[in-house]
């Protein structure tokens, strides 16, 4: 993957009228979102209002049960899904994991460069812990690695801040920070405020798009 | 970019989340080893009886009277070894996509560059190769409790190969199927075992004729790679759609 | 979308007089052609009075494959197209195969008795329908395992699916296996030529059977349809 970072300029996402009926649960209907390069979207909500839903809709992985979504110039595999899962292995440490989804991405891994990054995310010294030692927080860190591991355009961001300290909440406002600064797009369902004043929030009690 | 580069580590990756457990191929190895000497001990007498219902059932139509307890075991034996190498399958794959399923890393190979296909494949061959191919490997000893020749086991290898491998795909449609569903052993062996069928009868049809000293049975064999090919280019495809469907919840 | 679950009013209509009317020409063609079979049509020359079997055996046979056939189609429909009456189908006609296949291998079994002088046989369509009958008790045990109408659909119509390709396989193998291991005995339906006398009442038995399974089946997804609708207005009160 050797997109150009100007490539990002030009991408944008369009959904319009999306409704997700689950069994016979109807999260939300009439969601309209749209987000252009360098836009920080917050989806706010309460437990159970389909802030996941709508992201894993917005990632591809689930279809809506109405509407359409449309991605424009967006190259391949443009998404990073950060979720409640921890997607880590119990055997692996933060620097396999993130070596192995460095590989799993088709891309060689660095050494050093993986060094460096897990330095910036917190994890320099329990680089090598497996993964079933490590406390809730550093899993996270492990995740948001793999952020910085593999440059993709869009993030998808569920609960980003839970599990983490002062420290790590600032790291990840750092992160989506520079995301957009470089033209990203980076959508984030939270339970939190924080420093980070979204382009626009969703507030998915009444889904209708707000802007900010 | 390679894919290539994407499909060993996925295969390295699910080689090591199958070995973890500290006892790694120690296990699969010693239930084929372990269960083919459980089963003279346990049969003894039984092994007669058995012998009888094949028999009434058509399937030992030429064993005659006077045959001895361990010619008769020789018989049976290959047919045994499938079964213990089907269960086997089942037993391996039964958390082959529901971890992945419940850690988020499915999610993760639907957004990666691999084709949900060849993720499926990949998987069940990763796992394949660590339980089945071992296990094939050392055909000899298993067989050799069960009164085959170590030239018997040897020449049975390309049909055990084969079955095997078709075990393990059809496997996989059922672990797909069943990712969401706890403790879904049970559920998996009774989704599948139809499918295990034609492997089982030209595995078994293509290694009867060792018993009586001829070679393999070819028109078997052709037949069982056709399943096999089957269950492999059948088997990731509705394998892929039921992960993809079972992540959408 | 809610409504488009809840509320499907033709097949409802529909159902309503097609449903009896299935009914009572099946049973009264079931009941016009078991006389038939049983005291007019003669009986055969080889097996006797035991072969009467036939004229259920021989219509639970192809109700069984069709039934799964049909079990499949409705899950490819449900799956390209979504469409709910799709998977209430579906749903439907799976218990209702199962049983027909079960009452195949009974009456096959009855029917060998006699036959072979054993209550089974490794025949090669014995062995087939045998696999048949695993092949819906699977379906089904899937289906019940999932938490959710829609996870249920999905996977279950993967599994008729691959199930419907792998039933020529399964057959021929085991026609195969039949081949090296029982040269000779094989049940021969309704003896060396199908006369009108056998294929009459056959014809009319199998119709009758089939008009009656229908009516199960229609049955089955009124009842289906009724619950979701129940669900639905549940739902409705809940949330307001």
């Amino acid at each position: 993957m050797s997109e150009a970072m100007t490539d990002w300029r030009k991408i944008s996402l369009r959904a319009e009228g999306l409704a997700s009926l689950r069994g016979f649960r109807l999260l939300f209907r009439d969601l309209d979102l749209d987000a252009a390069s360098g836009s920080f979207t917050a989806l706010r909500g309460p437990n159970g209002s389909g802030k996941t839903t709508l992201l894993r809709i917005l990632a591809g992985l689930m279809r809506p049960s109405m509407g359409e979504l449309r991605w424009d110039n967006t190259p391949d595999e443009a998404i990073h899904l950060i979720g409640h899962a921890s997607a880590l292995k119990p055997f692996e440490t933060p620097r396999s994991a993130t070596d192995a989804f460095i590989r799993l991405t088709g891309l060689k891994r660095k050494p050093a460069l993986t060094d460096a990054l897990l330095d910036r995310v917190g994890l320099g010294r329990p680089a090598d812990v497996p993964v079933r030692f490590l406390s809730a927080g550093q899993k996270k860190r492990t995740l948001l690695a793999r952020l910085l591991a593999v440059p993709r355009p869009v993030w998808l961001l569920d609960e980003p801040f839970a599990n983490l300290d002062a420290a790590g909440r600032e790291l990840v406002e750092r992160l989506i920070s520079e995301q957009c600064a470089k033209g990203g797009i980076v959508i984030a369902a939270s339970h939190d405020e924080t420093g980070l004043a979204p382009h626009t929030t969703i507030d998915l009690a009444e889904p209708r798009s707000v802007a900010a | 970019m390679s894919l290539l580069t994407a499909a060993g580590a996925l295969y390295l990756r699910t080689v090591r989340e199958t070995w973890a457990g500290g006892t790694g191929m120690l296990l699969p190895l010693t239930y084929i080893v372990g269960g083919a000497a459980l089963i003279p001990l346990v049969a003894g007498d039984a092994i007669g009886g058995v012998a009888e219902l094949f028999r009434r059932a058509g399937a030992l139509s030429a064993a005659p009277e006077g045959i001895s307890n361990s010619d008769l075991l020789g018989l049976i034996a290959p047919g045994l070894l499938w079964f213990l190498i089907a269960l086997a399958s089942l037993v391996t794959l039964e958390r082959i996509f529901q971890s992945d399923l419940e850690d988020g890393a499915l999610d993760d190979y639907r957004l990666g560059p691999l084709p949900m296909e060849i993720v499926a494949f990949i998987k069940v061959i990763a796992v394949w190769s660590l339980v089945a191919l071992p296990a094939l490997v050392m055909l000899p000893l298993p067989g050799l409790f069960l009164g085959l020749s170590p030239l018997d086991s040897l020449m049975s290898l390309p049909a055990f190969l084969l079955g095997s491998l078709a075990f393990f795909f059809w496997g996989g449609v059922g672990a797909a199927l069943s990712a969401s569903v706890r403790r879904s052993g049970l559920l998996i062996a009774v989704i599948v075992l139809p499918f295990y069928a034609p492997a089982v009868i030209f595995g078994a049809g293509a290694v009867a004729p060792l018993a009586s000293g001829s070679g393999l049975d070819t028109t078997a064999l052709m037949f069982l790679a056709a399943a096999t090919l089957m269950s492999a280019a059948i088997g990731p495809v509705a394998a892929a759609q039921a992960l993809k469907l079972s992540a959408e919840g | 979308m809610l409504s488009r679950l809840a509320n499907p009013h033709r097949f409802m209509r529909t159902s309503s007089w097609l449903m009896p009317t299935l009914g009572i020409v099946g049973l009264l063609m079931i009941a016009s052609g078991t006389y038939w079979a049983l005291w007019q049509a003669p009986a055969e020359k080889y097996q006797g009075d035991s072969a009467r079997i036939m004229f259920i055996h021989v219509p639970a046979a192809w109700l069984s494959m069709g039934g799964y056939i049909a079990m499949a189609a409705a899950g490819f429909t449900w799956l390209v197209w979504r469409h709910a009456l799709a998977d209430v189908a579906a749903r439907a006609i799976a218990p209702l195969g199962a049983a027909f296949t079960a009452i195949c291998l009974a009456t096959g079994s009855i029917w060998g008795k006699p036959t072979w002088g054993t209550w089974w046989e490794w025949d090669g369509r014995m062995t087939s329908v045998l696999f048949l009958f695993l092949l819906y008790v699977g379906y089904i045990a899937l289906r019940s395992a999932m938490d959710s109408r829609e996870s249920a659909a999905k996977a279950s119509a993967i599994l008729a699916l691959v199930g419907t390709v792998n039933i020529p396989v399964i057959r021929f193998s085991v026609d195969w296996w039949n081949t090296l291991h029982q040269p000779a005995s094989v049940i021969r339906e309704g003896g060396p030529s199908m006369e009108w006398d056998f294929l009459g009442p056959l014809l009319w038995n199998a119709v009758g059977f089939s008009l009656l399974f229908g009516f199960l089946v229609l049955l089955a997804m009124r009842a289906d349809v009724r619950e979701r609708q129940a669900e639905a207005l549940r739902l409705k009160l809940v949330t307001g």
